[in-house]
């Protein structure tokens, strides 16, 4: 910890919350680890809970693609590799000097709520954080009883077929079947400075551009097709940490309506949040 | 007036304790104290701003004596329901018959983890036999843990599945399991898949297993004491460990004050220590004969705002679960140990700190002492040879 001679602070000013759930619309694929090769297991298995056996939506696969639709929404410059051929954005460019970055930083809607590598000199941590969701109860005991083709999921068959012998290559695939209900989505904005608290909005069109996108794989096959429904949106502010709540009614689907609501009334709770 | 508070993390997720080495595949089951004062420092700052860690900081290191200090606290280890589990101290086999047989005392080795009704036992050195069972001891968890037949009992609605059978079994308190995770590029999808550990502490119906502390409030006032509690409020937001933005580490803290921590022996020459321990010069005594203990390397990385991550400055500590010898002169402490990284130390930047203070429990003299059996054992192989 640090005895400060060479000032250098951040303040969390507040952060805002927005709980809900997420219903599967399509199959969902999210990728897991397969446990055996075994002849006649599954080809690509879903990721599940450690304990219970039940599949979840890591929060980092939704972090993941809320990040990368932004980016490919704001047409940002894909400059940092990450693996052979995999590039994703960050602000910092060569030549650049500490305050170019950081005012880069500042004003870019991808960097300053999704972060970047801990290897990069910014001026506050990084604003979203994005929850694992759970399988509800009640969709839990209605996959039970429907029996699934494995706990909690199905399987879906796919083949490549040669285009003149009509030879078929098939695999399968595991997904959690259409109109279950993840329940306890929760993502947390913290807001450090008044761009921070501008770029509130980047988080909810993020929310509009995976509805309209798809989650997991097997997205361009009709898989991954999500709804997010809102169900709880308040904030904590000022060093009292005090909440301040959004009515919600019921359980919202993410309309423009409800973005500009929710994004008028960020503003408004922290319009006294300076640079 | 409160002593003592417990605070438990009921887990929201999963956690991701990332140890020594390349790679972020493993995941721990605990966090030293270390972590978690920085971690409640950070928060700290994040809310109420530098001065006021400073400040914290500056107390810790005027500090003279124990009673001086605001507080110290114990690492983060787990809990389930009611059950508390402590680091199993270096003590040996408890004295029960037949402990000299090697098969038995290799049991006793692969423990880990006790209930604080067996901790209690065996740093009193009382015959645990509420934890025993045919003189081999009572463990779940592959026998890493060892507690009371009844606490056994208590748990078993901790159930789990088998992760590739899919059978259920009980009681599992926590699994630690490999996530596989993938970065996929914005243009072509061509993905870079990794995996990262986490760990997963189970739940039931009405309660759950998680992570707890114990806090001593030493100096603080009631202020201060409410200043860390609403840190560890913060830190349940934000999330404690690696990965917090991608959903590791929020819990929702729950404090339980409490005047007496009767959890060891009322005197004796030994101590053990809930948490890493830096001793100050002056305590040196305390690694002196008979004391058993383990010396753990400390490093890692420092995040600073407006710094690039910095490789902080390493020290050597002694690790929980050590039994060392209480000093003769002086009462065992601690310190803060500055680990500032070169780069700051150059560029005159903040100095940084490291929290290794003791939480010490006293150990019965006769728990230290090899038991009866051996003893015999020695005699009659003395006479032999």
């Amino acid at each position: 910890m640090a005895n400060n001679k060479n000032r250098r602070s951040v303040t969390l000013h507040g952060r805002v919350f927005l709980q809900g759930n997420i219903k599967t619309i399509t199959g969902l694929h999210i990728g897991g680890a397969a446990g055996a090769l075994e002849i006649g297991g599954v080809d690509s298995p879903i990721i599940r809970d450690p304990l219970t056996n039940r599949p979840f939506i890591p929060g980092s696969s939704l972090r993941g693609k809320m990040r990368s639709l932004t980016e490919r929404l704001h047409g940002s410059e894909q400059n940092m590799r990450i693996g052979k051929g995999v590039f994703v954005h960050i602000c910092r460019q060569k030549k650049m000097s500490d305050a170019e970055y950081r005012e880069m930083y500042r004003n870019c809607p991808v960097c300053s709520v999704f972060g970047v590598t801990g290897d990069e000199g910014v001026p506050h941590p990084t604003s979203l954080v994005v929850r694992d969701v759970y399988l509800g109860d009640d969709s839990a005991a209605q996959l039970d009883r429907a029996q699934t083709d494995f706990p909690y999921s199905e399987i879906k068959w796919e083949a490549t077929i040669d285009r003149v012998t009509s030879a078929a290559v098939p695999r399968q695939i595991e997904r959690v079947p259409a109109g279950t209900l993840f329940e306890g989505f929760e993502l947390a904005y913290g807001i450090y400075d008044a761009s921070g608290r501008d770029h509130f909005a980047t988080v909810l069109k993020a929310l509009q551009l995976v509805e309209e996108d798809y989650l997991g794989g097997l997205g361009s096959r009709g898989g991954g097709k999500v709804e997010f429904q809102i169900t709880n949106v308040y904030a904590r502010k000022g060093t009292e940490y005090k909440t301040e709540k959004f009515e919600v009614d019921g359980a919202q689907p993410v309309t423009d309506h409800l973005v500009t609501t929710i994004n008028d009334w960020v503003k408004q709770t922290f319009e006294d949040v300076g640079d | 007036m409160t002593r003592y508070t417990r605070v438990r993390f009921r887990p929201r997720g999963q956690f991701h304790f990332g140890g020594r080495g390349v790679g972020m595949e493993r995941s721990d089951v605990w966090l030293p104290a270390d972590s978690l004062f920085s971690a409640l420092c950070t928060v700290l700052a994040d809310q109420h701003g530098a001065d006021i860690v400073e400040e914290l900081l500056a107390e810790f290191r005027g500090a003279r004596t124990p009673s001086d200090a605001p507080f110290r606290l114990t690492s983060l280890m787990p809990y389930a329901a009611d059950v508390s589990f402590l680091p199993y101290p270096m003590v040996g086999p408890p004295r029960i018959p037949n402990a000299t047989d090697l098969r038995r005392r290799k049991q006793f080795k692969a423990v880990q983890w006790v209930s604080s009704n067996v901790f209690r036992a065996l740093a009193r050195h009382e015959s645990p036999t509420a934890a025993l069972e045919n003189d081999l001891p009572t463990t779940i968890h592959g026998g890493k843990i060892w507690l009371t037949l009844k606490e056994k009992d208590g748990l078993e609605s901790f159930m789990a599945r088998h992760p590739e059978t899919g059978k259920p079994q009980s009681p599992v308190l926590w699994r630690t399991h490999l996530r596989p995770r993938v970065t996929v590029d914005r243009k072509t999808l061509k993905s870079a898949v990794y995996a990262l550990g986490g760990t997963a502490f189970n739940r039931t119906k009405d309660s759950s297993a998680g992570l707890y502390t114990v806090v001593e409030w030493l100096a603080a006032d009631e202020s201060v004491q409410a200043l860390i509690k609403g840190a560890f409020e913060q830190l349940g937001e934000v999330g404690i460990g690696g990965k917090r933005s991608s959903g590791f580490g929020q819990f929702v803290p729950n404090f339980e004050d409490f005047v007496n921590w009767s959890i060891g022996a009322s005197d004796g020459d030994f101590f053990t220590t809930f948490s890493p321990y830096h001793p100050r010069p002056n305590e040196r005594e305390v690694i002196g004969p008979e004391a058993r203990y383990e010396i753990e390397l400390r490093r890692g990385w420092l995040s600073l705002s407006g710094y690039m991550n910095l490789r902080r400055a390493s020290i050597r500590m002694i690790a929980d679960g050590s039994v060392l010898r209480w000093p003769s002169t002086v009462t065992p402490f601690g310190d803060l140990v500055d680990v500032t990284p070169k780069t700051l130390f150059e560029n005159e930047g903040p100095t940084v700190y490291r929290y290794g203070l003791v939480f010490p429990v006293r150990i019965a003299n006769a728990a230290m002492k090899p038991s009866d059996q051996i003893e015999t054992r020695r005699q009659l192989d003395g006479g032999r040879s």
